[in-house]
């Protein structure tokens, strides 16, 4: 398979102005077209670290390249072009006075041509289904429609890489789950998906890959299948699988995470053909 | 500039009584005003960098005070230097001009007091962290609260010191978020460019501080803010040997400091 580096980071430690040790020493890499969950506890370095991707904070140690630029001196203008960046509060990123305009705004800052920037934005708003509120004061929007506002931003500026920031914290269910189709839609056209999320329920269902952060550094990174086996670390991190991966792991089938419903049927349906129920049967025998 | 809310650490000065502290800062800053000198003052100026050290406080705050500080301090000891009316000539500058209240000249008096004045400036800013930074803002209400000041104005008092860390918090998250959407005026050369780009956070920081505040009356009357009862308090805080101690420490040093002063020690 053709692997290509998007993200690289390599001994990376941020120390902030008032000496809080944010980061001490992570090294990560991100290819093309992954799709990543950065969780852990509150101030455990999540934001800090991805606010070195695009330049907003830069390395007291370490080095970082994205798409094969150093960003530890790249121009955060310049980096918006390949990062996407969808802040945790909507509010800090709005501030025209129409939603069009504010779709619009990006574009224009990195010098997209009129037609150009129509196109970004009749686009951008037919994908995220805001044709009914384009005329609207930001500000007059629902907490669930700013937040998508604020992906919309980002998607107009037609980036490699999405990075959102705790996209689903304070949304309802359903606000939750929209927001997550289109970060999948994103990720089936091409796109790189970094998501900052203490919703496990949301990793085990959304992603592929999941970096567990504590106290300024990474403490585990697998597939959620296999991160989420590793129960005793997580609860320590004060992080909780799935309901529905706990009760496998209860009953003792601990060689790989059930994640969702339909794993669990594979394994306790009595003549189970599946990989997944064969494996699991394995497992149980030997515990 | 930096963030200057509290770090928790655990240090000597992060385990004083907030009241200990407040008094800390109280007799450092009499001190500083009760003398002219400025090696005396420069003196003072190295104990509180000491408690720096001593709280674990980064240094390099320090230099980051200094830099913000540089301009205005030139300026106030300029003022000084040149119009402070000594009796030593130092310098001479030109023929007096009686119309502005110079002399001609630079005066030594005028140029240990402009010094003394620029060091009394930044022993203040620097007083300030050692207490605000040590010290969680509910244990500082506290502490205010059992000085017997009313419980409204500690509120009003710790409510104003926390909103400025968390003003200059949200102000940075949207210089940020505007840079994230190609935003590129911010890391301009051009002072003027950027000083407009810094204009154009004001919008969100007004209207998102307007939020906080309504919030924050809804919060404050949904747990019956000024309800007119005798309030309890969760957190109880309680005075140590060291509290003691240091206490007794600070009034000895504040008497000898006046005394000092009214021997005519540390007068220019
Ligand atoms: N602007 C800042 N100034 C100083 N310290 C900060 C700042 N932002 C975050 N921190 C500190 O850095 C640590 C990591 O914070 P953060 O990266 O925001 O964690 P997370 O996103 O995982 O909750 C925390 O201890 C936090 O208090
Ligand atoms: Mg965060």
């Amino acid at each position: 398979m053709d692997r290509e580096s998007m993200i690289t980071v390599e001994n990376l430690t941020h120390v902030y102005p008032n000496g809080v040790e944010a980061l001490c020493g992570v090294s990560l890499n991100v290819d093309r077209g992954e799709y990543l969950a950065i969780v852990g506890q509150n101030g455990s370095g999540k934001t800090t670290l991805a606010k070195h991707f695009n330049g907003l904070l830069r390395p007291t140690q370490g080095t970082i390249k994205v798409g094969g630029k150093d960003a530890s001196k790249a121009r955060v203008s310049e980096l918006s072009r390949i990062i996407g960046y969808v802040f945790q509060n909507p509010d800090d990123m709005l501030f025209c006075n129409s939603v069009e305009e504010e779709i619009g705004f990006g574009p224009r800052m990195i010098g997209c041509s009129k037609d150009e920037i129509q196109r970004r934005v009749a686009e951008t708003i037919q994908i995220l289904g805001l044709e009914s509120l384009q005329d609207q004061h930001p500000f007059a929007l629902s907490l669930g429609d700013r937040q998508r506002l604020a992906v919309a931003c980002a998607l107009s500026m037609q980036p490699e890489v999405f990075v959102f920031d705790e996209p689903t914290t304070g949304q309802d269910y359903f606000g939750g789950q929209r927001i997550m189709e289109i970060i999948d839609r994103l990720h089936t056209s091409g796109k790189t998906i970094i998501i900052i999320t203490h919703d496990m329920q949301m990793v085990a269902e959304h992603a592929q890959r999941v970096v567990v952060m504590s106290g300024g550094k990474i403490a585990l990174d697998a597939p959620p299948a296999k991160a989420f086996t590793q129960i005793e670390l997580l609860e320590k991190l004060s992080l909780r699988p799935p309901q529905i991966t706990r009760f496998a792991f209860q009953m003792g089938w601990t060689d790989r995470a059930i994640l969702n419903i339909r794993e669990m049927c594979d394994v306790i349906r009595p003549q189970g053909s599946s990989p997944i129920a064969g494996n699991n049967g394995r497992g149980g025998n030997h515990g | 500039m930096a963030d200057v809310g509290y770090v928790q650490k655990d240090t000597f000065l992060h385990r004083l009584d907030a009241r200990t502290k407040l008094v800390l800062m109280l007799a450092i800053l009499l001190v500083v005003l009760v003398f002219t000198n400025p090696f005396y003052v420069l003196a003072i100026l190295f104990l509180v960098l000491g408690a720096w050290a001593l709280a674990k406080l980064p240094l390099n705050m320090v230099a980051d005070i200094f830099k913000y500080f540089t301009g205005i301090a030139v300026i106030i000891f300029a003022l000084q230097a040149f119009f402070y009316p000594g009796q030593t000539n130092l310098l001479r500058i030109s023929n007096a001009i009686p119309a502005i209240g110079f002399s001609g000249y630079i005066t030594v008096e005028g140029v240990m007091y402009g010094l003394a004045l620029v060091l009394r400036l930044v022993v203040i800013m620097t007083v300030a962290p050692l207490l605000v930074m040590t010290t969680p803002m509910s244990d500082l209400m506290l502490a205010l609260v059992k000085l017997k000041i009313p419980y409204r104005f500690a509120f009003i008092l710790t409510t104003a010191m926390s909103l400025f860390p968390s003003i200059q918090n949200r102000a940075e998250l949207i210089q940020q978020a505007q840079l994230c959407r190609g935003v590129g005026d911010f890391e301009s050369g051009n002072f003027f460019i950027r000083l407009r780009a810094s204009a154009s956070i004001l919008t969100p920081l007004i209207l998102g501080a307007f939020r906080d505040s309504q919030i924050l009356d809804v919060a404050m009357s949904s747990r019956a803010f000024g309800a007119p009862v005798q309030r309890t308090y969760l957190l109880e805080s309680h005075f140590r040997r060291a509290d003691y101690l240091f206490l007794a420490g600070c009034l000895l040093s504040l008497i000898v400091a006046i005394i000092l002063r009214l021997a005519h020690f540390g007068v220019v």
